[in-house]
């Protein structure tokens, strides 16, 4: 068993990434049935669909915040950068130069998405509808996110055990999607 | 107001990339009053826009483009479309209280 700190934390920020991709998946499976939303489907969700649309939310979120909060951190202190104190888009800007983010702008739109979240528009399900259509066409973005750090840790950084491979993602979600 | 006019431009640049140049923005809220410290950025955009998915794609365009310029801040943003079925009181609110940028 390693005793090396940022080894270990790197490992379990991984882990937690593929959980929630994982869950995320399979809310996108149940969901797969009746997307894309518009207005009036959203307004008019069974009990089990808003609670499939929750978990989706819920994952997502998670997802991105184990990613931002956890992963990007852990790569830097693995790799020994000193960016622990340096603000979130230092950091961002420094994992796109070492090649783990392919790009800062990609990521903080679905950090947008995902700020959105936050806010419900009780009034407005065109807008919900749309919100969350745009939501699931993302996920292949942070899907991609994902695998590009998995391919560089994995061939430059062998001694690291990630766990499982990424699932892969549900053939023809995110196609049609305009 | 407790912008400077450079933040300022750069939400009208980034209004105008993202929604067009037939935009109107109002910042309102906290930001308005001058004897008030820090806050949340609250705008409000009007667009001629209807089509409820290009809306929302031109707002996250709006936010990513302002986050990459200003960085982590916390910008709330209000869109005020034709085909909206509902209006909440906040917007007329903000219209009122607010100041055109």
């Amino acid at each position: 068993m390693s005793d090396d700190i940022p080894l270990l934390r790197l490992q379990d920020a991984w882990r937690e990434c593929e959980r929630h991709v994982y869950h995320l998946f399979h809310a996108m499976s149940s969901i797969q049935t009746f997307w894309p939303l518009t207005g009036e489907t959203y307004a008019t969700l069974s009990d089990e669909q808003v609670q499939d649309v929750d978990q989706f939310i819920l994952r997502y979120t998670k997802l991105q915040d184990t990613m931002g909060s956890r992963l990007f951190p852990a790569i830097l202190q693995y790799l020994t950068e000193q960016f622990e104190d340096r603000p979130m888009l230092d950091k961002l800007n420094r994992l796109e130069k070492l090649g783990f983010i392919d790009s800062v702008e990609k990521w903080q739109t679905v950090r947008s998405i995902r700020n959105k979240f936050a806010h419900d528009y009780p009034d407005d399900p065109d807008k919900n509808a749309a919100q969350l259509n745009l939501a699931f066409e993302s996920v292949s973005d942070l899907h991609a996110m994902l695998s590009i750090v998995s391919t560089k840790l994995k061939s430059e950084y062998p001694v690291l055990e990630l766990g499982k491979s990424l699932p892969v993602e549900s053939s023809g979600f995110g196609a049609d999607c305009d | 107001m407790r912008l400077t006019p450079d933040q300022q431009s750069l939400i009208r640049s980034a209004v105008v990339e993202s929604f067009g140049d037939a935009a109107s923005i109002w910042l309102f809220g906290s930001r308005v009053d001058d004897n008030k410290r820090g806050g949340d950025i609250d705008l409000l955009i009007e667009t001629r826009e209807t089509d409820v998915a290009a809306i929302v794609r031109a707002e996250l365009a709006f936010l990513t483009k302002l986050k990459m310029k200003l960085g982590e801040r916390k910008i709330d943003v209000l869109v005020d479309y034709p085909t909206r079925h509902y209006t909440p009181p906040i917007f007329s609110i903000a219209k009122q209280t607010g100041i055109r940028l």
